[in-house]
């Protein structure tokens, strides 16, 4: 079910009152009925999805209890391999199969050998690229003695499907979400309070900024060749916004709901948009992925250690993967090679841990020259998301041929006020807000109650008012 | 925890409370803004309809003539338009109602009750009654929280810009396109087919509403006459024969005068793309045509 869905709504508080007052003597009692609410949730969209996810719980839960009693290093890497085999089959053949049917059609075709393979009409289960790796992240770090595996099976089902954050993250460590199912959970008014806060934050950027900028989004995007270069400058800013607040207010929705239950999520987006360089970028969007290929991928390939050339190396092979992992298509490979283009002067100049923390709390703007670092690293970052949104490559390069062809510039064709207005009050609360955990936090909110609710009025007003026509989350087709 | 269920429920009801008072008070102002749809003293002839007769006549060329059509109108929307206006004014002698195949079909409901009603709610949220959104609510219950949103969304800014959205005017956008095969039978099947092929059911709220405009024009002594605007021939030729025959049934039932242009041939560069619609060339012809046949009558 979608958070911004009815279904969610009543869903929600029957979990939530169930949790804190029927259950909450016994926390087997809870981590049961977050088990049963999670494969709800997750049945919800469509119930042979659950087959997949219980089998891949199975396995890795199996693993994890193997990897404890086995101290033969090469049986041990046996179990690790299966573990990494089931996951990352199912995950491939669920996401690449008909990806690789038709690269290896097309490259036979381009010999003059056509083929003629059988495609699959295979559904994609909602989370799949998610939870695989929340699951594998269990199996390595059991696997390198980080974590201890657990021998509470509700518990471990539990964290493998914990309902706010299954479908699109953000993709938590077992070393952090896991041992949360093991201890008693106390309310907590603040934290409590503080989530709905994230969630009514995410809500906004969902319906209001992703959602209206979708509408331009799709339109100029599915016919780019009859807009103007300034309507799809527009457009391609807009994307900019519509997936950040897409896949960010999901988040927000997910850690807020998660602090409803007591359970703490890792930040998963640390206002991108603020970044002075792609390295800074690249440590504030989807941070859970991109950590998770650092501490998975990156490191044991030897990350930043050993000659230029191998760190040249390691940089391609994680945006490479980073972008396939984001979908069948080339063009998310284009998108990670983009990246990893812009990455790569910053490596070797040594100036990719330049910007570290935000922009300092202290100061009310940034300076001129963080402006223009900031408005350069957007133009790439956005350059690319043309990549990411474009049906193929081919029309990605024609989209931007299109933008910057001054036999094609003219007015802009399309009405984008209301989406700006929105982008510009997120921007301005994500910029006070911008070394807090979310754009709405209690510090930078008025102190009188009264005044307060009036903040939350206004915006769940807003959120009602400018919504925009419901639209998929992007990051579920991930 | 007992504390913030307290605070939740409060601010709960402190902010639905909120919301319903404003809601109420929006749609008050709205009510008496109504005014601002005027028509001129002189006009005693109106056509009312939807795109199909918004994008033919411009009514500029016609003495004593006002359209008012609007696209994608359903005649719900139609019959409370005319209820309002003719609360406003007694100098109105004659209706053209755009009627032809496509309103008896049922894909009108869409825009009346369905997926797309809170778009079409909400451009004629001043003259709904409220039996109107029961009806909507019942048909669609999670439009309930459309009620508000329309409120604020298109109530606000009419009570501050004072327009009258509900009348249409012939467009000032010179539409140029012209005929196209593909587009023309993917009308005939949007409007006339489900997608297993089976001829599509009738429009019951089209058919009721249709009625009523009738007996309200009849109760204040206005002739209506059914106005079917010019269609290209192979897209006629595609419609349902048992529409045909229930349009011609209708026009006999309520003993209705019809004029469908059908002495009147246009070349298919006047046609749009879907064939139903005439483009604005098409429309300039039209106009002179339909200017002949309400003379003559009107004498």
């Amino acid at each position: 079910m979608l958070f911004n869905s009815i279904d969610f709504a009543i869903f929600l508080p029957i979990i939530f009152i169930l949790y804190w007052f029927v259950t909450n003597k016994s926390l087997k009692a809870q981590n049961i009925l977050l088990l049963v609410a999670s494969y709800v949730f997750y049945g919800w969209w469509d119930w042979r999805f659950l087959s997949l996810i219980i089998f891949s719980s199975f396995v890795d839960y199996f693993i994890g209890l193997k990897l404890s009693d086995e101290i033969n290093p090469k049986k041990r890497k046996g179990l690790l391999l299966i573990s990494l085999l089931v996951n990352l089959g199912f995950l491939g053949f669920f996401k690449y199969y008909n990806f690789f049917i038709d690269s290896f059609s097309d490259a036979f075709t381009f010999f003059n050998h056509p083929i003629d393979p059988k495609r699959l009409n295979i559904i994609l289960p909602v989370g799949i690229s998610f939870y695989t790796f929340q699951t594998l992240s269990y199996s390595i770090d059991v696997y390198k003695k980080k974590l201890e595996p657990t021998k509470d099976i509700i518990c471990f089902f539990a964290f493998v499907s914990f309902f706010p954050q299954l479908v699109a993250g953000p993709i938590e460590r077992a070393t952090h979400l896991l041992p949360q199912f093991h201890k008693t959970r106390q309310f907590d008014y603040d934290k409590a309070v503080d989530g709905l806060r994230q969630i009514v934050w995410g809500l906004f950027k969902k319906v209001v900024i992703a959602d209206n900028c979708a509408q331009i989004v799709n339109q100029v995007f599915a016919d780019y060749n009859d807009f103007s270069g300034s309507t799809l400058a527009i457009a391609a800013i807009l994307f900019a916004f519509q997936i950040y607040g897409d896949f960010s207010g999901y988040s927000d929705i997910a850690i807020g709901t998660a602090r409803l239950f007591g359970f703490s999520l890792m930040q998963n987006f640390a206002f991108p948009y603020f970044s002075r360089d792609i390295a800074e970028f690249w440590r504030r969007w989807h941070i859970s992925l991109s950590s998770w290929f650092r501490d998975y991928l990156y490191i044991p390939l030897g990350g930043s250690r050993g000659n230029m050339p191998k760190r040249i190396r390691n940089t391609f092979i994680i945006f490479l993967v980073s972008g396939f992992w984001h979908g069948a298509n080339w063009t998310f490979i284009a998108w990670g090679f983009l990246h990893a283009l812009y990455f790569i002067p910053l490596l070797v100049l040594n100036k990719n841990r330049k910007n570290i923390s935000a922009i300092k709390k202290e100061k009310l703007l940034p300076s001129f020259s963080e402006i223009i670092r900031i408005v350069v690293t957007f133009v790439l970052v956005d350059v690319a998301w043309i990549f990411f949104r474009a049906d193929s490559i081919g029309d990605a390069f024609h989209y931007i041929f299109n933008m910057f062809n001054l036999h094609n510039f003219g007015a802009p064709q399309v009405g984008f006020l209301k989406p700006a207005f929105a982008i510009s009050i997120m921007l301005l609360m994500e910029w006070i807000n911008r070394h807090e955990a979310h754009g709405f936090h209690l510090k930078n909110l008025p102190k009188p109650i009264f005044l307060r609710w009036a903040t939350y009025g206004v915006l769940l007003l807003i959120i009602l008012v400018l919504s925009g026509e419901s639209q998929t989350f992007i990051y579920f087709q991930f | 925890m007992k504390s913030f269920f307290k605070r939740l429920i409060i601010f709960l009801i402190s902010a639905a409370l909120a919301l319903i008072v404003s809601t109420i008070i929006i749609l008050v102002l709205n009510k008496n803004l109504n005014k601002n749809c005027f028509l001129d003293e002189d006009i005693t002839s109106l056509i009312i309809g939807d795109s199909h007769t918004m994008w033919s006549i411009k009514d500029t060329e016609i003495n004593n003539l006002r359209n008012i059509s609007l696209n994608a109108e359903g005649y719900i929307f139609t019959y409370r338009k005319l209820e309002y206006l003719l609360k406003q004014t007694n100098n109105i002698q004659k209706i053209y109602l755009g009627f032809s195949y496509h309103n008896l079909s049922e894909y009108f409901d869409d825009y009346t009750f369905g997926y797309l009603s809170k778009y079409f709610y909400s451009r004629y949220f001043t003259i709904m009654k409220p039996s109107d959104y029961v009806l909507l609510i019942k048909k669609y219950p999670l439009n309930f929280l459309e009620i508000p949103k329309m409120a604020f969304a298109k109530g606000l800014p009419h009570i501050i810009k004072k327009d009258c959205q509900i009348y249409g005017t012939f467009p000032q956008e010179r539409m140029t396109d012209t005929l196209n095969y593909a587009s023309l039978n993917k009308r005939i099947q949007e409007q006339f087919f489900e997608s297993n092929g089976k001829v599509r059911a009738y429009s019951k709220s089209n058919l009721i509403y249709a009625k009523k405009i009738i007996e309200l024009c009849r109760e204040n002594d206005i002739e209506v006459i059914a106005l079917s605007t010019p269609l290209q021939k192979d897209y006629l030729d595609k419609i349902p024969e048992q529409y045909k025959i229930a349009y011609n049934r209708f026009l006999d039932e309520y003993d209705l005068k019809a004029y469908a242009f059908l002495d009147f041939t246009l070349p298919d560069s006047c046609y749009l793309p879907d064939a139903d619609h005439v483009n604005y060339i098409g429309a300039l012809r039209t106009t002179e045509k339909f200017k002949e046949y309400h003379m003559l009558i009107d004498d």
